[in-house]
């Protein structure tokens, strides 16, 4: 079997490729018509569509010696899609511009070139026909109400068609800023009969961005006065003006074409044909005051509102979130530039889609133009987007304004994986995310939510609150040992007595009488002095009873007392002299002690 | 030889300390073998519920994780059925199952991505934005689990009072500054306690069908208010028979069948 060749199988690759990699850019023009009139408009859109040409530049237009270039805009539009979690970013960016014929023939467009990342792009050359008479739909005739078809009337059909058929522009304005409308209105005047009325000359407006207000489909004649005669007056367009620079600019003369009805006898007409134009139309335009001029002023001229809104409050792996900037008023809406949104931490900002919603009224053109931010958030939580600020400039005050929105916020999750998809298309890769994988191990934290708490926990506080008390009582019986003396005697008065009476009884053991009857009368006059706060050992036996009877001591008690120190004071000094037994004094010593 | 301890002193003391620990733990066995037997048994089914969750037989580890959990509560069978039921499409059940074992195992960081990785995935989304002072407040509560909070704060009420005690009786200042670490912890024990307390709700419910609608009245009857779907948290507010009132965050609340939503933290 004969193997490929070299060449062969390049071939074959390139084949395969080729396609592939053209398809990353697709360059193209186009035109909205391609037989148009003199003096009329045409379209040419540049469109550039592909993945992942941010930073595009703008095209350039090849000569065009036929036709005058009336101003350019462009759009841009992002398709964002993620498939197999790989996110794709196909967008599409029109560069439109408005091209006026100068000369009737078959024009030629010429290719635009594009230069992008090392290779030169062409679009093919687009052939327009261009014609004499106008290609916009002629309005449909309608017979005037004055003078109206009468065929008993000749005097006014014998009329000179001249000077009795006149069309007139109008402007309701001649000195404006730059931006600022100019409603300019033309208008049929005649005092014939019309027949086969159409329009051989539009009107050029170069230097304006144009918004047709109304165009006749059918002609309404109304009476009205012009140059001091009657005529009827139909309206035939009316166009709002916004100049793109400042300067004397010119708005082009409208001509008509058309017949005027004669009448030849009784039943007998014969048709005149006319040609009429009005004069152009100059506007003085201002330039904007560069004085306070906010930094944000992105060449909106009228009054305007914003609104800002996100399309979602969160983003779940990477997937954006649309922020939308909307600018609404009366004024050049479609010139209205995009507003910034850059160097937003966490976030990549797209570059806008822009989205006109327009309404043109009789006299005034207002509408939304709404910019439609792609954000990506590369890190997760939650992203605020700071307050936008749109500035525009009022010319019915002659002063800049500037308008804010409310901040906006959303939250992003697993916005890591699409990001990075996003920032790089080699090296890692995350392609996803889950949920973390189960536990292998058992010993995590055991027990339940809902248990009660154990008996010995609630032992804590038990004791935590007797300690306390405990400390609180033994702390107050400390200072007031301290601080009152009869406190602290009263307390140690029962503890020395015992003292004393267990010597007492050693001594009585010891058959020390002498000793035992001392220490039991130290027993007995030092706890009364402890018990009641006094000097007894110094005190005769009045004075200490008085001092007892005084202190609330019972008479018996305090006679006893007295009984008893006497009886040992005797038995002390005279042994013999004793009324009672050692025992019996020492009995009689504790009850008298209970008793007190 | 006073001060010397003699070779038999010496081997009477081991020989006592030997038979005092076996004692003890002769002692204490009956109270860990119903423990041992329970986690070993636990451990099994866990095991098991493992190696099904791993063949990709998530039905089956649901089932033997729910086997393992009814023999002894652990946040790592918590977490690996919640693991189960998210896997098996059950998001509502999974949330249930990841707030338990968060309560459980408050620090564990598996616990709380699954727990908001899971809530990414309910088809109700919640407009409100966590205030971040509370949600700071909130961490900084819930470092612990509710059972440490509960012991630390017993523990620490002691050692604060006990403190204020030894002031009272010594009057050294000391004390009372000492008294203040513990004071403070207990505070902060305290209010993670009431913190969990809040948390661990018997009102807190999750949707666990795909899509019940909530009515103005307990039963079929009554007029639909509001579509709920699987996954959304709820309280309820009332209990009828076989109906519960729930609310869901936003205000909007309704009726629905009490089979619809699982209490979280069902009462013990």
């Amino acid at each position: 079997m004969r193997r490929p060749s070299a060449r062969y199988v390049l071939s074959v690759l390139s084949v395969l490729f080729l396609p592939v990699l053209a398809a990353e850019l697709n360059f193209s023009a186009d035109v909205d018509r391609t037989t148009v009139g003199l003096g009329e408009q045409i379209q040419l859109t540049v469109t550039v569509q592909g993945t992942n040409i941010g930073g595009v530049p703008r095209p350039q237009l090849g000569e065009l010696p036929d036709f005058t270039n009336l101003g350019s805009t462009s759009s841009q539009s992002t398709n964002i899609s993620f498939v197999n979690g790989r996110m794709t970013q196909q967008q599409t960016i029109s560069f439109i511009y408005f091209l006026s014929p100068k000369k009737v023939g078959s024009l030629t467009i010429s290719p635009a070139t594009l230069d992008f990342k090392g290779a030169t792009y062409q679009t093919q050359p687009i052939q327009v026909t261009v014609t004499k008479e106008s290609q916009a739909p002629p309005p449909q005739r309608q017979q005037p109400s004055f003078p109206s078809w009468d065929p008993f009337a000749p005097q006014q059909s014998s009329r000179p068609v001249r000077g009795s058929v006149h069309v007139a522009g109008y402007a309701d304005r001649t000195n404006v800023y730059q931006g600022e409308q100019v409603t300019v209105t033309y208008t049929f005047y005649t005092q014939q009969q019309i027949a086969d009325l159409k329009l051989a000359e539009v009107p050029v407006f170069t230097g304006f961005w144009a918004e047709n207000l109304y165009e006749a489909k059918e002609l309404d004649y109304r009476d009205r006065d012009y140059q001091g005669q009657r005529y009827s007056a139909a309206t035939i367009k009316k166009v709002a003006l916004f100049p793109t620079r400042s300067g004397e600019l010119e708005v082009g003369a409208m001509k008509l074409a058309g017949q005027a009805i004669r009448s030849g006898g009784f039943f007998f007409q014969n048709a005149e044909p006319f040609e009429v134009s009005s004069d152009p139309i100059r506007i003085t335009v201002k330039p904007l005051p560069e004085t306070g001029r906010p930094a944000n002023f992105t060449g909106g001229v009228g009054d305007f509102s914003v609104k800002a809104s996100v399309s979602s409050d969160s983003s779940i792996d990477g997937a954006p979130v649309n922020v939308v900037f909307a600018v609404s008023g009366t004024g050049n809406v479609r010139l209205v530039g995009e507003p910034k949104l850059a160097g937003l931490s966490g976030l990549k900002v797209l570059s806008p889609e822009t989205k006109d919603n327009i309404q043109t009224g009789e006299a005034r053109v207002s509408g939304t133009r709404e910019f439609t931010f792609p954000v990506i958030p590369t890190a997760d939580g939650k992203h605020v987007i700071p307050a936008l600020e749109f500035g525009f400039f009022d010319p019915k005050s002659g002063a800049y304004y500037t308008r804010t929105t409310a901040p906006l916020e959303f939250i992003a999750v697993g916005a890591g994986s699409a990001a990075a998809v996003a920032e790089s298309e080699q090296g890692m890769k995350v392609l996803g995310s889950d949920i973390r994988h189960i536990k292998e191990s058992y010993s995590l934290s055991a027990g339940s939510w809902g248990a009660a708490m154990p008996w010995w926990n609630w032992l804590f506080y038990a004791l935590g609150g007797a300690v306390f008390a405990t400390g609180l009582l033994v702390g107050r019986h400390r200072r007031r040992l301290e601080q009152d003396s009869g406190y602290a005697r009263r307390s140690r008065s029962s503890g020395v007595v015992k003292k004393r009476l267990v010597q007492a009884r050693r001594f009585l053991a010891a058959g020390n009488e002498r000793d035992f009857y001392s220490a039991l009368a130290q027993a007995i006059t030092g706890y009364v002095g402890d018990r009641f706060n006094i000097e007894a050992g110094g005190m005769t036996g009045d004075e200490l009873s008085a001092e007892l009877l005084k202190r609330g001591a019972a008479a018996a008690a305090v006679s006893e007392l007295l009984e008893l120190v006497k009886g040992c004071d005797a038995a002390r000094f005279s042994p013999g002299m004793a009324s009672c037994s050692p025992a019996g004094m020492l009995e009689r010593t504790r009850r008298l002690l209970e008793q007190l | 030889m006073r001060g010397q301890v003699t070779k038999r002193q010496r081997d009477k003391g081991i020989k006592w300390r030997r038979g005092t620990f076996t004692h003890l733990f002769l002692c204490c066995l009956p109270v860990f073998i119903p423990v041992l037997v329970h986690a070993g048994t636990s451990q099994e089914y866990f095991a098991r519920g493992n190696q099904a969750y791993e063949s990709g037989d998530y039905q089956s580890a649901i089932g033997l994780y729910d086997s393992s959990l009814a023999q002894a509560g652990s946040a790592a069978a918590l977490y690996n059925r919640g693991n189960a039921c998210f896997k098996s499409g059950q998001v509502g059940r999974a949330i249930a199952d990841y707030n338990r074992a968060h309560v459980l195992a408050p620090a564990d960081r598996d616990i709380t991505n699954n727990l908001e990785f899971a809530r990414q995935y309910r088809p109700d989304k919640t407009t409100a934005v966590e205030n971040p002072l509370v949600r700071l407040s909130t961490n900084i509560l819930r470092v612990l689990s509710y059972s440490t909070t509960r012991l630390l704060a017993g523990l620490l009420f002691f050692a604060a009072f006990a403190t204020l005690a030894l002031l009272f009786v010594t009057g050294n200042r000391w004390y009372g500054l000492s008294a203040i670490v513990p004071g403070v912890l207990f505070l902060y024990c305290l209010a993670a306690t009431l913190s969990w307390r809040a948390d661990i709700n018997p009102a807190r419910a999750v949707v666990v069908v795909p899509e019940v609608t909530l009515r103005s009245g307990p039963g079929d009857e009554y007029k639909e208010m509001v579509v709920v779907h699987d996954g959304l948290e709820v309280t309820i507010a009332s209990r009828r028979a076989n109906h519960v009132l729930v609310q869901a965050p936003g205000g909007l609340g309704g009726w629905t069948p009490a089979a619809s939503v699982e209490v979280i933290f069902p009462a013990r």
